[in-house]
């Protein structure tokens, strides 16, 4: 005679159980992993800004500059060193495409004017100077 | 610190801007700013070439060997004296009769300019490059500026050319004034003088010879940076030949070196433009000769090199104002 070793309906429903808790363990761990990695990302990025703001560089005040000097000029270094005189080298399509037939150059009021920069004090990123750009005459 | 306050205008045959932060000797940031804009417009009126009444054209057309001038206009010759000594007579201010026969007679800024042709085409066109070279009979030398007696003296006839060089000059006297406030910029149609009290970098952006795109920033708390090229100011001649302001003062003719702009930076805005159109004529051979404080070339096939500004830029202390 045989034993019956079918699952009874009792230990089905623990089985079942035991599989169903295991899911939420996994389901838990899962989840604090995903918040753990965003907060640790949200975390770094704002310490990336909070850096670059105390160091006196805004983003918002120098954006369309650094984004085309970053694509142009690859390989830029900044340091103040003069004994390395060749810090970059990189190609510019643009240089050789056009020319001149400049504007006007006289005073009028539609290309005079003063302004403010952003009305934003306190902070040291607040106060850093805005871009000038030299360019040929 | 308080708010920048940020005046823009055209004069010099372009783009003009003064920056100011905070209270000093012009007053508060926006008359400082007002002030300076002032100045730089009656400059602009007094020692242009293209105005027949302008202190300037009225010196190139004095008969007597010994002129009376002002003060300012002392400063000025004596600048681009300066420049011409200290370049071997590169930087040449008695080129304007071959300027003008170039094809250059009126403000490009003013009326457009002539025929504005493409780099590439009057690159293509242009003669075999070659460094530029001084005049033989260097007239600059002739040039003698006599500040107590308030005069200049030069052979009737040599008629002399600012050029860039009063630009420089120009930022350097403001300088004066605005380096007791807390941050300044003056840009003087391209030449750039800046610095301040405070010790924050300022970004200074070397914009394309063609179109203003920005080909690299430079983070500087003071000093000066002038650019020179061919890009803006070129056109065809009489005979349809590629022409441009730049010359090369042995021939007279437009150089045609293998760069077609230059970036100079250095403590002061007269060093600055010197250097920038020096290393321009002296060609891609030499150019890093001239920019010991850092900058950056563009050679005729568009190849950018950038040059690390020196420490006297980055690193705050008081700069030396004079030519």
């Amino acid at each position: 005679m045989h034993e019956d070793l079918s699952p009874t309906p009792r230990s089905r429903r623990v089985a079942a159980g035991e599989k169903l808790a295991a899911r939420r363990r996994r389901t838990r761990a899962i989840r604090r992993r995903v918040a753990g990695m965003s907060l640790a990302t949200f975390l770094a990025a704002s310490g990336a800004v909070l850096i670059q703001l105390v160091t006196g560089h805004d983003p918002a005040l120098g954006h369309s500059t650094h984004t085309a000097a970053t694509a142009v000029a690859s390989r830029t270094a900044q340091s103040g060193s003069s004994s390395s005189p060749t810090t970059s080298v990189a190609r510019h399509e643009d240089s050789r495409s056009a020319v001149t037939s400049s504007s006007s150059s006289r005073p009028d009021s539609a290309s005079t004017g003063s302004a403010r920069s952003g009305g934003r004090s306190g902070s040291a990123a607040a106060a850093s100077p805005s871009a000038v750009t030299t360019s040929a005459s | 610190m308080s708010d920048e306050s940020i005046n823009r205008f055209a004069c010099f045959g372009g783009r003009c801007a003064v920056l100011v932060s905070g209270r000093g000797p012009a007053g508060d940031a926006d008359q400082a700013t007002a002030l300076v804009r002032r100045r730089m417009l009656d400059w602009h009126d007094q020692f242009t070439r293209f105005e027949d009444d302008s202190e300037l054209s009225e010196l190139n057309r004095d008969p007597r060997e010994t002129v009376p001038a002002s003060a300012i206009m002392l400063r000025l010759v004596r600048a681009a004296v300066h420049a011409a000594r200290l370049t071997g007579g590169l930087v040449d201010p008695t080129l304007l009769g071959e300027l003008e026969s170039a094809g250059y007679r009126r403000s490009l800024g003013v009326l457009g300019g002539p025929t504005g042709v493409a780099i590439r085409q009057a690159l293509r066109a242009a003669p075999a490059r070659r460094p530029a070279m001084p005049r033989s009979d260097a007239r600059w030398r002739d040039i003698v500026v006599d500040e107590r007696a308030g005069t200049i003296t030069r052979p009737p006839g040599l008629r002399i050319d600012l050029g860039g060089t009063a630009k420089g000059t120009f930022g350097d006297l403001l300088a004066t004034v605005l380096d007791g406030h807390d941050s300044f910029a003056v840009d003087a149609a391209g030449d750039v003088r800046f610095g301040g009290h405070n010790t924050l970098a300022r970004p200074i952006a070397v914009a394309a010879p063609a179109g203003g795109a920005v080909l690299h920033t430079f983070e500087l708390q003071q000093g000066a940076a002038a650019t020179s090229g061919i890009g803006r100011r070129a056109w065809s001649d009489a005979e349809g030949h590629p022409s441009h302001h730049l010359l090369d003062p042995a021939t007279g003719r437009p150089a045609f070196t293998g760069l077609v702009q230059v970036t100079a930076l250095a403590t002061t805005g007269l060093e600055a433009e010197l250097r920038a159109k020096a290393a321009l004529l002296s060609g891609p051979a030499r150019a890093a000769e001239w920019l010991p404080d850092g900058g950056a070339t563009i050679d005729d096939d568009g190849v950018v090199t950038v040059f690390a500004p020196s420490a006297a830029l980055t690193v705050p202390s008081r700069v030396k104002v004079g030519a």
